[in-house]
């Protein structure tokens, strides 16, 4: 019982940084603010490369967009490429990942799938509601 | 792993006759008639009672949350390489998802669509597709 309720403290009180020391070998930080278990191999660091590379050029092409005369069909297609070139990435990354990263992040995808799926029920029926009044 | 399209297609499942799996089906078919007789119930008399909007606008989100939750639990029970399959084609799933919304996003802002998040359902089918994709493979 002691042992739960020290654990329990632990996990409360401690630093975020040092939460992955607990056990587990990946990264709290780099969980919660790049969505990755921050993994330092060479598949990762492409992936978060190519992908802070591509956020500049789509930064300017819908900058420049909004000053040359039919400008809005770039605007319009420029953040579907942008995010098509990001899931190749992401697809690529995820096939040189070990066996477990995989896993893990597929689960963690599934699970938001799920969550999306249950959340835009609820609030598309909202918005078809608040629509008609 | 052999597998018939129109099977996948048709169920989004990959045709595992299993206790679970039947479960999950019967569930999620109760759920969706459920569903539809609230929601054709509530058309009918045109949410003249009260609380009827009320009951109409939370009604699908806790379908939707049964189902998910019946299909977690039918995951769950699922052997390692199916769970792999269906976890695989629901993270590319995942992925088009991403890019259809930004795409839809891009064109509807410039063309002032106004888009329903209830189109979400319609990666259903694009997720049985990913399932066929994925289960060729193994």
């Amino acid at each position: 019982m002691l042992d739960i309720m020290s654990r329990m403290l632990y996990s409360a009180f401690m630093p975020i940084e040092s939460a992955s020391d607990d056990g587990s070998r990946w990264s709290v930080r780099s969980m919660l603010t790049c969505g990755s278990l921050g993994e330092n191999n060479a598949a990762a660091r492409r992936y978060y490369r190519r992908s802070m590379a591509a956020l500049p050029v789509l930064a300017l092409c819908m900058a420049a967009a909004s000053y040359v005369p039919g400008g809005r069909y770039v605007m319009a297609i420029a953040p579907g490429l942008f995010f098509l070139y990001i899931a190749v990435e992401f697809r690529r990354y995820m096939f040189a990942q070990d066996e477990l990263a995989r896993r893990i992040h597929f689960e963690s995808i599934a699970m938001t799938y799920l969550t999306a799926l249950a959340v835009a029920g609820a609030v598309g029926w909202l918005y078809a509601i608040a629509r008609r009044y | 792993m052999t597998t018939s399209f129109m099977k996948v297609f048709g169920s989004g499942m990959l045709g595992d006759a299993t206790a679970a799996s039947r479960r999950y089906q019967r569930r999620s078919m109760w759920a969706a008639a459920l569903f539809a007789v609230i929601m054709f119930g509530l058309g009918g008399i045109k949410y003249e009672i009260p609380a009827s909007k009320y009951l109409a606008a939370l009604t699908p989100g806790l379908v939707f949350l049964y189902i998910c939750m019946e299909f977690r639990r039918y995951m769950s029970s699922m052997d390692e390489m199916l769970r792999r399959i269906h976890l695989e084609s629901i993270a590319w799933t995942y992925l088009t998802a991403l890019v259809v919304a930004m795409f839809l996003g891009g064109i509807g802002g410039v063309l002032h669509w106004n888009i329903n998040p209830m189109w979400v359902i319609f990666l259903e089918p694009v997720r049985a597709l990913w399932l066929y994709a994925t289960a060729r493979r193994y």
